[in-house]
């Protein structure tokens, strides 16, 4: 973005002091009054109608007519205007000449000129209807920024910042204005979007440099903090950042390539032996009919569509063919936490009574607890209220417990929300039962402990923690029985149900509480810091055990991309137990494969002796990753079918992702962090999260999931594929007519017929009737197998591949030929020629000057006679061809089944067959279309291509009914596109 | 806005970093030895015994295939063209009177010897600029003197002066006499004498007609109704007429334009229905 010229003036032009004038000055400057203050809101309202909102002003786009112009006359439009140019010129020739014109030529170039203009209104709408979408998806990922104002931490639209805020600046967050460092940790900065430099640099409050772009207390606007954290008072904003003034700077330059043929048409023309012009628009008619119009108008329509859907499910795409790339995904590098996990810690195994109790873990918690009958669980329960730090913010009561903010930590949070679901009314539980002393936990004495004084006037100590620290200070244990003083078999059980907690992955507590006797009163003078009260000799309450469960709809996801040929890989920083227990638990890890270590337990037999035939699922650990070749990380990657890598810090995540690649996978990564940005950007798809995610993450991501939600990737697989099968359909829908379109003019040539088939109404095919249907396929639904198949090979699977050509030209382009010539001979035979007398008739048939050509049964023709003739033949061949593409339509809807199973629920498409039908008849019957070489045609020529439609509709049911019969059989390698 | 920069400045590394993306994957542009590789290979694969992407037997099955359906496409059609050409009368033409192009009936000329032109251009006197025209409008009037003109089929019509009403299968006999003694092939057809006669003929057709309009012309009257209908009769022959050009002017491009003139023509010049034109320049 940024080019040399632009920076040099920028670095004269730039006059900054505010980097150089000492922080107090700069306080005055802005009338703040303290830093931890910031400023107040009317300051920062006055600032706002001052200077205005802290955005660039869109660099100028390209005017709407322009836009418009360069669709209008660039490429094919270009080709078409002049022949429809020539067409005029011919006309204006011949006017001079005989001062009655060709008509027809007259009518040719109008044609064109209406489908240049038609369809460049068309391919426009459609192109600024997508880039509409794309702009509204801009606006979607919200810009925030941390700003002190009114000495409160505020969270706010960067677009409200203004000069002088104090803003909280922390790794991971573009900087969302010019900013004068006043305090920093470890603070670095990526300048490449404003100097092209890659290299973070480090920023602080010190002034180094005169120059602003090089002093170190100087961080920019777009620029992106990568590391550490800082404190800034806001400078500049807006267009006066000097990004913005950079971004006026740069000038487009705009060079559009005309891909221009007509030198070497005009050639082949004079040595065809045509007079120039007929030639010319012949040519045009054979370019018209080989090039697939609709499918630019297809391709926009599919990816706006799909972006719409996407966006309804919680993808936003970044660029549109990214959509593409997804499906054909072989490779889905997953993050676990927050993508494949819930992102919260939840309750999910609790311990008392001598029975492991499970708690319901779903996003909703709809399920009752069983557990709560049990008596056992109101000691429990109590301890978990009371020694408990964690609090709900006020002002939530209408909001769903789970949804509910929370202050405290993450596994106090879960025992709170999980007290307040089964128990309820914690805080008000908490009021009544007042704390006395606290001692919180710390890592030394792995335990927490609170004591309270009761309802019933009683002092309880409440302590929980690390289990084994727990039970190491009690002495009974309660159960449905009563209080018993532990022994061998309490201590049996406890260790057996611990390690059975434990090796679920999941965060085990302990927990304890003793009834405090004299001198242990209300009154008593409790130290927290040197304790003064008993922590040993307690009761044994239980053990809670908790995780962070899976979302409830990636096993099902995850069990559609292994049936789609997807592997799933997790890729996690967390400790390998939890991560091979999640995996288990959303299906990364099927019950039927096991890791080495798994193997050697199930056989009783050291781990070094496992057969590697055996393993199919390992775990790998960050650690051994970074002493792994890449030649052994390649074979790990190949000869595991289910892999989960875990304790690997984000860089190794990039590693992983070559390795995928060098397999030849399309790899598919998510990512949150900074760190994760080059495995984004090396990935063939990456993907950020919109809640979790980090603003740089988010840049180089080509899709945000905005729900954080693995399955949507799925999703975005399965509409990528859809998009792929779809164009496949419409390019075999649109290259079908082109056979009976260019049949004609073959067999006009080899046979001397006369001709059966004329320009225009190929151009009516092509760029009318074919038109909408081709687009209608757009709007396909996706065929049951779409999720079941093998990805796409992108390298050798192409959109348009000899199978689709050998069945759209060779079967049922030719069937469609069959129609058109039937239809021309009988049209012949029933005017009197039949099909000898027209082989080798061309010359005398187009001689102007025989006006007396017999036909077979002896009646004599005129030259204008003949010509007559011959259109009403083309309009029977369009007509014929308008019919079978009714059926050609209907079978391309569908690529393996049948269209009974699939249903003609594309209700555009079922008005696409009716358009069609609609425009054939104008076309026939509109009284000033004998203009155009189109004549009027009698009723029954209508039906006579109807049986042949039926036959087409019925082989190709046939071709897929064996497809479908022998999967991967002859018919599938030869005819399955 | 932010995003908004930073997205375009994307789009614009965003190919270099493909690049930079396949060279790190380590997949290369492949050679020309590359090529020629998997071109051999592609002929002959001798792992898998494949000739041209298909095993021997895949190639029987996909030639046996392709002859399947293309004699099947070819069965159908010929199936649909015997049912056609069953239905349709061999004798009369499907498509007659209202329905028929040729409901105004077309008209040709003489001598024509090269069918590509309709200038007529001599030098008068000299036979070899006209010997041409004159061979080929002998050999049409020949066409209509020696033939069979008697027969079951065929009728006098010297002293029809109306509209037929009966026996109209039968074909009434055009005698060449009818055409007059001015323009006849002792006198060279009158290119000797730069007065040259063309011949007009009506197109044959299913259409009957009325008065022939008042044009100088041998016979006198014109085309006489008693000619039609056309019912495709064996032994017809179109009526034909001479006109002859007393005095062209040397020298001057003549444009003719010969219109037929009965109720049922209709004269339209873009479709040049009922109407023929031709040139004549004498030098």
């Amino acid at each position: 973005m940024a080019k040399k010229p632009g920076l040099s003036e920028l670095k004269t032009e730039l006059e900054l002091d505010e980097h150089m004038i000492t922080i107090e000055e700069l306080c005055a400057r802005y009338d703040i009054e303290s830093i931890d203050q910031g400023l107040t809101s009317e300051q920062a309202k006055e600032h706002l109608t001052r200077y205005g909102k802290n955005q660039l002003t869109p660099p100028k786009t390209t005017p709407m007519w322009v836009k418009f112009l360069r669709t209008m006359f660039t490429g094919f439009a270009l080709l078409l205007w002049l022949g429809s140019a020539l067409c005029f010129l011919a006309y204006f020739i011949s006017l001079l000449e005989t001062e009655k014109g060709e008509t027809d030529n007259l009518g040719l170039g109008l044609v064109l000129m209406a489908v240049v203009i038609i369809t460049g209104l068309f391919t426009f709408y459609q192109e600024s209807k997508s880039s509409s979408i794309m702009e509204s998806f801009k606006h979607l990922v919200p810009q925030n920024a941390v700003v002190i104002r009114n000495g409160e931490v505020q969270n706010i639209d960067t677009k409200e910042i203004v000069v002088g805020d104090i803003v909280k600046v922390k790794f991971g967050d573009a900087v969302p204005a010019d900013l004068r460092i006043i305090e920093s940790h470890g603070f670095k900065v990526d300048n490449s979007s404003l100097t092209g430099e890659s290299e973070p640099q480090s920023r602080s409050s010190e002034y180094t440099h005169k120059n602003p772009l090089e002093t170190k207390n100087l961080a920019f606007f777009s620029t992106n903090a990568v590391e550490g954290t800082a404190t800034g008072i806001c400078i500049l904003t807006g267009d006066r950042t000097v990004m913005g003034r950079i971004a006026g700077l740069a000038s487009g330059l705009e060079s559009g390539v005309a891909l221009f043929l007509g030198i070497g048409f005009g050639i082949i023309a004079f040595a065809l032996g045509y007079s120039w012009i007929k030639a010319i628009v012949f040519l045009i008619g054979i370019i018209v009919a080989n090039v697939p119009e609709g499918l630019l108008a297809t391709v926009t329509v599919c990816l706006t569509l799909t972006a719409k859907r996407m966006a309804h499910k919680n993808c936003l795409v970044k660029n549109l063919e990214a959509v593409e790339t997804l499906g054909s995904t072989s490779t889905i590098c997953s993050d676990k936490t927050g993508t494949l996990t819930q992102n919260r810690m939840t309750v999910a195994h609790m311990w008392f009574d001598n029975e492991i109790w499970e708690a319901d873990t779903s996003e909703q918690q709809l399920r009752g607890n069983e557990f709560t009958k049990h008596k056992g669980w109101e000691p429990l329960s109590r301890v978990a209220m009371l020694c408990n730090r964690a609090a709900f913010i006020g002002g939530q009561e209408n909001v769903p417990i789970l949804k509910r903010e929370c202050n405290g930590d993450a596994s106090e949070v879960a025992l709170l929300k999980c007290v307040e679901l089964t128990v309820g009314n914690v805080s008000e539980v908490q009021k009544a039962n007042p704390k006395l002393v606290e001692i919180p936990f710390n890592s030394a004495n792995k335990f927490q402990v609170s004591i309270h004084h009761l309802e019933d006037g009683t002092v309880l100590l409440v302590m929980k923690g690390a289990p084994e620290r727990i039970l190491e200070r009690c002495i009974t244990f309660v159960d449905k029985s009563g209080n018993h003083p532990i022994n061998q078999s309490f201590i049996d059980s406890f260790d057996a149900a611990y390690l059975d907690l434990g090796g679920r992955g999941e965060r085990v507590l302990g927990f304890a509480d003793k009834v405090l006797k004299h001198p242990f009163t209300p009154n008593f003078a409790y130290d927290a810091d040197d304790p003064n009260f008993p922590l040993t000799e307690l009761r044994f309450v239980g053990l809670m055990a908790l995780i962070d469960p899976p979302r409830a709809a990636v096993p099902d996801a995850v069990e559609k991309c292994r049936s789609a040929g997807i592997k799933v890989i997790m890729v996690t920083g967390d400790h390998p137990i939890t991560a091979h227990a999640i995996a288990k638990g959303v299906g990364i890890i099927t019950p039927f494969c096991m890791t080495k270590e798994e193997v050697a337990e199930l056989k009783g037999i050291p781990v070094a002796e496992v057969d590697q035939q055996d393993v199919k699922a390992i775990v790998v650990q960050g650690e051994e990753l970074k002493e792994m070749s890449p030649e052994q990380l390649d074979f790990t990657l190949q000869h595991h079918q289910e892999i989960v890598f875990a304790r690997t810090s984000p860089q190794q995540k990039l590693i992983i992702v070559e390795g995928c690649q060098r397999a030849g996978a399309i790899v598919a990564v998510t990512g949150d962090g900074v760190n994760d940005s080059p495995a984004l950007k090396q990935a063939d798809i990456g993907v950020a999260m919109g809640i979790a995610g980090s603003d740089v993450s988010k840049q180089a991501a080509d899709m945000i999931l905005l729900d954080d939600n693995f399955a949507s990737i799925v999703l975005g697989v399965e509409e990528g594929r859809l998009i792929f099968d779809n164009l496949k359909k419409s390019i075999a829908y649109t290259l079908t007519s082109n056979i009976p379109e260019i049949t004609p003019f073959l067999l006009f040539i080899v046979l001397s017929i006369p001709l059966p088939l004329g320009v225009v109404c190929i151009l009516f095919i092509d760029l009318g009737t074919d038109m909408y249907p081709a687009i209608s396929l757009a709007y396909e639904g996706s065929e049951l197998d779409i999720m079941k198949r093998r990805p796409r090979n992108a390298k050798t699977d192409k959109l348009v591949n000899e199978r689709l050509i050998s069945l759209a030209y060779g079967m049922i382009g030719f069937m469609q030929a069959a129609t058109g010539f039937f239809m021309y001979f009988v049209i012949m035979a029933e005017n009197g020629f039949y099909m000898k007398k027209l082989v080798g008739l061309r010359q005398m048939w187009d001689a102007v000057a025989i006006n007396d050509l017999q036909d077979s049964y002896g009646q004599e023709w005129t030259y204008s006679q003949r010509k007559k003739l011959e259109q009403t033949c083309y309009t029977s061949f369009f007509v014929s061809i308008v019919i079978v593409q009714w059926a050609d339509l209907i079978i391309s809807k569908t690529r393996r089944l049948s269209v009974f199973t699939h249903g003609m629920r594309n209700w555009v498409l079922n008005s696409a067959l009716v358009f069609e039908t609609i425009l054939a008849l104008l076309i026939v019957y509109l009284p000033f279309m004998s203009y155009l070489k189109v004549r009027y045609l009698r009723a029954e020529y209508w039906f006579l291509p109807m049986p042949w439609s039926l036959l087409l509709f019925t082989y190709d049911e046939c071709r897929r009914y064996v497809l479908r019969l022998h999967p991967l059989g002859f018919m599938e390698r030869e005819t399955y596109y | 806005m932010a995003s908004h920069v930073s997205a375009s400045a994307y789009s614009a590394t965003s190919s270099a970093l493909y690049q930079s993306t396949i060279a790190s994957t380590g997949i290369q542009r492949e050679t020309f030895a590359d090529r020629l590789e998997q071109t051999k290979n592609w002929l002959y694969n001798a792992e898998e015994n494949l000739i041209m992407g298909r095993s021997a037997f895949d190639w029987l099955f996909y030639i046996a295939g392709i002859i399947v359906f293309l004699c099947a496409l070819v069965g159908m059609s010929a199936a649909f063209c015997a049912i056609f050409y069953w239905v349709i009368d061999w004798n009369d033409p499907t498509l007659q009177g209202p329905s028929s192009i040729l409901q105004v009936p077309g008209m040709g000329f003489r001598p024509q010897p090269d069918v590509s032109s309709t200038l007529i251009r001599f030098i008068k006197g000299d036979a070899t600029t006209y010997y041409h025209y004159l061979d080929h409008i002998e050999s049409y009037i020949q066409y209509y003197e020696y033939t069979l003109k008697q027969g079951d089929n065929f009728k006098d019509c010297i002293d029809e002066h109306k509209r037929r009403t009966k026996e109209l299968d039968k074909v009434c006999v055009f005698e060449v006499e009818q055409l007059g003694g001015s323009c006849v092939k002792q006198q060279n057809y009158g290119f000797d004498d730069g007065q040259p006669c063309i011949l007009l003929k009506l197109n044959r057709d299913p259409a009957t007609r009325e008065n022939m309009g008042e044009i100088l012309i041998f016979p006198e009257g014109g085309f006489h109704f008693k000619y039609f209908p056309f019912r495709n009769q064996q032994g017809y022959r179109s009526p034909i007429a001479f006109l002859r050009f007393e005095n062209p002017h040397p020298g001057i491009l003549l444009m003719m334009t010969c219109k037929a003139y009965a109720r049922n023509i209709i004269h339209d010049h873009v479709e040049r229905l009922g109407q023929v034109s031709f040139e004549v320049l004498v030098d």
